[in-house]
């Protein structure tokens, strides 16, 4: 647990050693804004609510999570560290986790910095504060869940590059699996039960129903089991292919 | 401390390690040499707990690297060939994580990382970005990470490569001093590295063990092992040259002029036993005066190429 500890605080501080995260959090904090504004119709709707903020978001991380994930593992390789990583006293699940929270908790950071917004929407009218306090939490997961996919994929290559890119077309079809773009093409060709299966693996049908507000479960564990499974498939890759 | 049974590590059909077995025991230090692609790296990777062995089994401090990788980590210092570190830390930061992922906090950690800066003497440059260091302080970086923890066994991947001549020499002394207690291998490409500071040499080719010995019997192997030098003045050279003829333990094998007054006469012994002090009485009986003489006591390069090169004739030459 102590070791977990050294390696989420060495992780996290890494992050902003670079000037790479001082961009990402101003792009994260910028583009969500300017999505809620303008794309979103913000003022135009007349709701004190942040519905317009949070139903960018997926699409914001499906482009940014990538870029913070996909040094993780790829950079490792490539600079050869992984192999003073790995001769340390610890297991390969604690280094992966370790990365892992340590992503997260950065996430979690730019998402805080977009805690303007509530105070805003609270200034300009009376929302309801738990539905917005579930959607950052339905927010935080989603990008938890995106990050574990880019930790495996991180986990694969050397190349940053090829990580980032296969983690957005992965975040991308996770997405779009279940979206009404996706059941209305398979409507013609498969039957309910196929729909059914689509439509639960879906990223963005879990993630509508819990910024509504409704705390279901079944969501939380989806993405957690989610999260869970791409964490798991990233300690099997690492400890297969160790050398490059 | 670390053995090492039968062990074998495969790349799909490519064989690396190919059934080796070494024990190595606290105190030794063994000189782990080999051509390229021999072996070197993957045996040492298997050893640190990086690389699983294909088969075979590998102990160190008693614990099994398979199924104890964290004990076996927490016993061992290891240095990788490419001795790389997060090169946006600086030194102090570097490696007070280490200490901590290795479980030393607080006053321990402190006393860990001021050991090691002051024995790999990185005091200048503990504040600096590791990426603005030198190669040869990145690689004392290397060092200091793996012996943060006064490890018992210490693996050292080729740790003077790169190195200026003065780096290397604080190197071999820092090795001699810390292997009283600890069982070391070092891998390295510097023959002369081998006779300075390893009680053992191991030669591998293509994954298998082609020699094991101490330096100095490795070194009886070469070819110009006993060799005998003797400089004599210009005007005894006839005498002289007739005395060696008449040696029956040697063989004359060159006679040049060194300088203007002296001749170098260049003899090898027929059996692999000095001949040196029936030379010296030989002359002495006949008045030549010795100007210089020296021994050859064998080139380890000589034995590496003949032992290591696929050419079997050579091979058997020096047997």
């Amino acid at each position: 647990m102590k070791a977990l500890n050294v390696l989420i605080k060495r992780e996290f501080f890494g992050y902003f050693i670079t000037p790479v995260a001082w961009v990402f959090l101003m792009i994260f904090v910028s583009l969500s804004g300017l999505l809620t504004f303008y794309a979103g119709n913000f003022f135009g709707r007349g709701q004190a609510d942040l519905q317009s903020f949070f139903l960018f978001q997926p699409w914001l991380y499906v482009f940014l999570i990538p870029a913070v994930s996909m040094r993780m593992w790829a950079e490792e390789r490539r600079s050869g560290t992984i192999e003073m990583l790995m001769t340390l006293p610890v297991s390969t699940g604690e280094l992966v986790l370790g990365k892992f929270f340590a992503a997260w908790a950065f996430v979690g950071v730019a998402l805080i910095l977009t805690t303007p917004m509530w105070i805003t929407v609270n200034y300009l009218g009376n929302p309801d504060n738990g539905v917005i306090l579930m959607s950052y939490l339905a927010s935080f997961l989603i990008a938890g869940t995106f990050l574990s996919v880019g930790s495996c994929m991180s986990a694969c290559t050397k190349s940053q590059m090829i990580a980032f890119v296969s983690t957005m077309m992965a975040c991308i079809l996770l997405t779009f699996l279940g979206s009404d773009a996706v059941i209305n093409i398979l409507s013609d060709v498969a039957t309910e039960k196929v729909m059914k299966l689509f439509q639960s693996f879906g990223f963005l049908i879990h993630f509508l129903s819990l910024t509504r507000g409704v705390l279901d479960v079944r969501d939380l564990l989806f993405f957690i089991s989610f999260s869970g499974v791409f964490l798991f498939a990233t300690v099997i890759v690492l400890d297969q292919k160790k050398a490059v | 401390m670390i053995t090492l049974q039968n062990v074998t590590r495969k790349f799909g059909s490519f064989t690396a390690v190919d059934n080796l077995s070494i024990t190595v025991s606290k105190g030794e230090v063994l000189g782990f040499l080999g051509p390229n692609g021999a072996g070197k790296t993957t045996t040492m990777r298997m050893i640190s707990g990086f690389l699983m062995p294909s088969a075979g089994e590998i102990t160190v401090c008693g614990y099994d690297t398979v199924k104890d990788p964290v004990e076996v980590k927490k016993h061992i210092g290891y240095m990788p060939e490419v001795a790389s570190s997060y090169n946006d830390m600086t030194v102090l930061s570097f490696l007070s994580f280490i200490a901590q992922a290795r479980g030393l906090f607080g006053s321990e950690e402190e006393k860990a990382v001021a050991r090691v800066v002051d024995t790999i003497s990185l005091n200048n440059v503990l504040y600096q970005p590791i990426e603005t260091l030198s190669k040869g302080y990145k690689r004392r970086v290397g060092l200091a990470q793996a012996l943060v923890h006064d490890p018992d066994v210490l693996i050292l991947d080729e740790p003077t490569e790169g190195l200026d001549p003065n780096q290397k020499r604080d190197i071999r002394t820092l090795i001699r001093r810390l292997r009283e207690n600890k069982a070391i291998i070092i891998s390295t490409h510097v023959l002369e590295e081998v006779e300075a500071m390893c009680s053992r040499a191991v030669i591998i080719d293509k994954g298998k063990i082609v020699l094991d010995d101490t330096p100095r019997a490795l070194l009886s192997l070469s070819d110009t092992h006993q060799t005998l030098f003797f400089l004599i003045p210009d005007y005894q050279k006839e005498r002289a040259e007739t005395i060696f003829n008449e040696m029956p333990q040697i063989v004359l094998t060159d006679v040049h002029q060194e300088s203007e007054d002296a001749f170098l006469f260049t003899m090898q012994p027929r059996e692999r036993e000095s001949a040196t002090a029936d030379i010296v009485e030989a002359l002495r009986r006949q008045d030549v005066k010795i100007l210089d003489m020296f021994v050859e006591k064998g080139r380890l390069e000589e034995v590496f190429y003949a032992f290591t090169s696929s050419d079997r004739n050579i091979k058997e030459n020096a047997k």
